[in-house]
């Protein structure tokens, strides 16, 4: 099954790699062309990922973050995850609303705590947070004097 | 044997019998405590268990509150069931100013309380209503149990009942500004206490500049709530851009 | 009439929540209303949203579940098993093997949970359709089934029993009896409730025809569970990708064509009749046997400079407690929960604690779509629709 996908995305685009690990088959894509390959595999007969069912963003300091999109095709089903990363100071990428619509929340989620700004989003404003927010509060670096930190404790 | 056949003799006993002396404080006390309606302000888990408190099993009509009502205007109990986050809070005290006095509350569950398993590294939970609201009775719990609702409820009624009339009438508005106006101000409290003059330097400076401008947003929005003419509707806090015209998109009403 | 937050153009808005008695939890829409016709929703959440993601990174693993019992209150069994599959997922097989035994009181209590968050529903949904008796009904039902997840951990709402590795305690004496004793009479009560409700003919007129989701909407917007199964699509992640003994029992999967709110209210009451056939299945086949798994706990690796920071001795370092810490991986575990996909999504780098948390529920795919279902219907039968679609707020915004 994962070679058909493998497959399926090199034919196409040349530049993805792939690893496995516990979440499955990992494609990493590069982030200038997301949307393309995004729209390749919900139109691609032999991929046909009509369902994305989750979305989500993780911070690695200091250069990168990194957004998965994991997929599930109701045809065939496979389940697969794109991974592309972003450069942190200026975190930019392309929306995929328009490919699927289920993404439209999942940018403004991660509009709103990660900061990530979705080019030809049709509604980017904050989800969860309030409007007057400052900064984005799942990034690891973030600081609000909201925050009490837990006192570590080294021994039990 | 009704209440009636217990109650009569003992008028009987008395020339001209069928008046009986009391307080009207008593009474008023009496009638207060055991007809409380409360408005449903359910937030979280909290409200799980006070609606199985209106159903079947736990019965709250049997204390005389199970009144609950939708409108804020006919109620007297605010039950804070629930975490109650920042966004919310300033929604919160809208609510409870539209009560008419006289009005208690009570504050359920841990994080209603104090933040409960929110309160270390939580940035959207504000650490106790009691920060932004008086409350007359806390009840622990993550959540209490049912019958730990009814015991707050029971403890709230014997409040009343003590309560004295030269105390409460005329009707003493509550000084509402040794509360928070909002949670962030509440943060900075904390913050002064904890650090004293010098907390502005533990302060990220975007914050404080966010911070200055949701404090002036704030009481103007406050301002106009309290003298109940808000000429820009609802608060301009929670406003989102202006929506696009529905006609543009072909779904809206036929010129 | 010029623009404002009253009206824009022709259109009326009109404002539902956040404090509305119909709401599960706290949210609020705006509707915007041609005469009586909604021609556009715009929902705004956040209300409850507790940052539970951003305390998850900073938890050690054993921690985190306490807070997943309030990512998902009114089904804390299933959203506390999501985590705990997901972090078993993380190690190899070898290293953690869960006992049978746990596994089948795994798909008890996730059964049973799906039980009690249909009743749940039920008497919500009956409530906000106007009859107070449903809800009655409904939650003395609940009640029962509340009892016994009382009885395995000593709490109703957010229990916390299923750990990593299995369960910290085993059921207690005589839960097995109590538990097959309620099940079998639940048929006949739900019984009582269908005839309350499901030929009722003013039930009939809210529901027929209102909010019709068609499928490849419900696709595209990523809803799963009883909200898809109503548009006919016979997808159940108890089949697809089953765990433990999901394989061996013999349950239907109950599908309707029409996708209103009708269709919705009875999948989710033949659900809860197939979740009452699982257990006592599971009841009969229950093994004997431990509950709790042996963990691969490992001393953290702490480097020097750490423990200078915190002016700790080297020698100090024995004293370390052994945690649970998996190598450096990423996962997501998805299970069908009582309102469709549920699974949790971990970044591990092999520390104690996850780097990253995210919680996925089906609300969140509903709530986003409820513009596109409601459009075009009439502002009573929203409220109608968005009982059905079973939102609850702490899965929306966490």
């Amino acid at each position: 099954m994962s070679e058909v996908i493998r497959q399926a995305l090199l034919d196409r685009f040349p530049g993805v790699t792939f690893y496995e690990k516990a979440i499955g088959l990992v494609a990493v894509v590069p982030s200038d062309n997301f949307r393309d390959i995004a729209e390749f595999c919900r139109d691609d007969e032999r991929l046909a990922c009509d369902f994305l069912h989750n979305y989500a963003a993780a911070d690695f300091p200091p250069d990168r973050m990194e957004v998965f999109v994991m997929l599930y095709s109701y045809r065939h089903g496979h389940k697969f995850t794109l991974k592309t990363s972003v450069d942190r100071a200026e975190p930019k990428l392309h929306s995929l609303s328009a490919v699927w619509p289920a993404a439209d929340w999942y940018e403004r989620e991660m509009f709103d705590l990660f900061g990530i700004v979705f080019a030809g989003h049709p509604d980017l404003r904050r989800l969860f947070c309030p409007d007057y927010w400052v900064g984005y509060p799942l990034r690891k670096d973030y600081q609000d004097l909201r925050i009490v930190p837990l006192p570590e404790v080294m021994s039990e | 044997m009704g209440i009636g056949e217990r109650v009569v003799p003992q008028f009987r006993k008395y020339p001209g019998g069928g008046f009986a002396v009391s307080s009207l404080e008593y009474i008023f006390n009496w009638a207060q405590a055991y007809s409380m309606w409360p408005v449903t302000s359910g937030l979280a888990c909290c409200a799980l268990e006070m609606m199985a408190v209106g159903g079947a099993r736990f019965d709250m009509s049997r204390f005389g509150a199970e009144v609950f009502r939708p409108s804020p205007r006919q109620a007297d109990l605010l039950i804070v069931a629930g975490t109650l986050t920042e966004k919310m809070a300033i929604k919160l005290k809208h609510l409870y100013e539209q009560m008419p006095e006289p009005k208690w509350v009570i504050s359920m569950g841990s994080c209603a309380t104090s933040g409960g398993p929110y309160y270390h590294d939580c940035y959207s939970v504000v650490r106790g209503v009691d920060t932004i609201l008086p409350v007359d009775v806390y009840i622990g719990g993550c959540p209490p149990r049912p019958d730990a609702l009814l015991n707050g409820i029971m403890k709230l009624q014997d409040k009343i009942r003590r309560e004295k009339w030269e105390d409460k009438y005329p009707l003493k508005q509550i000084d509402m500004t040794q509360f928070s106006e909002s949670a962030t101000e509440m943060s900075i409290d904390r913050m002064k206490a904890f650090h004293g003059d010098r907390w502005k330097e533990f302060v990220h400076r975007e914050l404080l500049e966010g911070y200055d401008r949701h404090l002036l947003q704030t009481q103007a929005l406050l301002d106009a709530a309290r003298f109940g003419e808000n000429p820009e509707g609802d608060p301009p806090l929670m406003e989102s851009p202006e929506p696009e015209s529905p006609i543009a998109d072909g779904n809206g009403p036929q010129q | 009439m010029s623009n404002s937050d009253f009206a824009v153009g022709d259109m009326m808005i009109v404002n539902i929540g956040p404090q509305h008695p119909s709401t599960h939890g706290v949210m609020h829409f705006r509707l915007h209303l041609d005469g009586e016709i909604i021609r556009r929703v715009d929902p705004e959440v956040g209300y409850l949203h507790r940052s539970i993601e951003k305390i998850s990174e900073r938890r050690l693993y054993e921690q985190v579940p306490v807070y997943c019992d309030r990512v998902d209150y009114t089904c804390a069994m299933t959203a506390v098993l999501g985590y705990v599959l997901s972090v078993e997922s993380l190690f190899e097989k070898y290293e953690l093997e869960v006992p049978p035994r746990a596994w089948y009181i795994r798909v008890i209590v996730t059964e049973l949970q799906r039980l009690a968050n249909h009743l749940l529903w039920l008497g919500t949904f009956a409530l906000e359709l106007g009859s107070f008796t449903g809800y009655m009904y409904a939650f003395r039902e609940r009640e029962k089934i509340l009892d016994l997840f009382e009885s395995v951990a000593g709490e109703r709402i957010t229990i916390n029993y299923p750990c990593i590795g299995g369960f910290q305690q085993d059921l207690p004496e005589g839960w097995v009896e109590l538990c097959r004793k309620i099940l079998s009479e639940y048929p006949r009560y739900l019984d009582e409730i269908e005839d309350l409700l499901t030929l009722n003919p003013i039930l009939i007129a809210r529901c027929k025809g209102i909010g019709v989701l068609n499928r490849q909407t419900a696709i595209a917007y990523g809803i799963t569970g009883p909200n898809l199964r109503a548009t006919g699509v016979k997808f159940d992640l108890r089949r697809e990708e089953p765990w433990g003994p999901y394989p061996e029992l013999d349950f239907d999967i109950p599908t309707r064509e029409e996708g209103d709110v009708y269709a919705r209210y009875l999948v989710r009451l033949a659900e809860t009749r197939q979740s009452c056939r699982i257990v006592l299945q599971c009841l009969d086949k229950l093994p004997e046997g431990p509950v709790l798994a042996k963990l691969p706990l490992k001393k953290r690796d702490i480097s020097s400079e750490f423990l200078k920071e915190r002016g700790i001795d080297a020698h100090i370092r024995t004293g370390i407690p052994r945690r649970l810490c998996p190598s450096p991986n990423e996962t997501y575990r998805r299970m069908e929960g009582p309102r469709g996909e549920y699974g949790v999504f971990i970044i591990s780098d092999g520390s104690d604690k996850p780097y990253r948390v995210r919680y996925r529920d089906n609300s969140f795919s509903s709530m986003s779509a409820i513009g596109a279902i409601s459009k075009g219907h009439k502002l009573a039968d929203f409220i109608a629709i968005f009982a059905s679609l079973d939102i609850v707020a702490p899965g929306l915004d966490r």
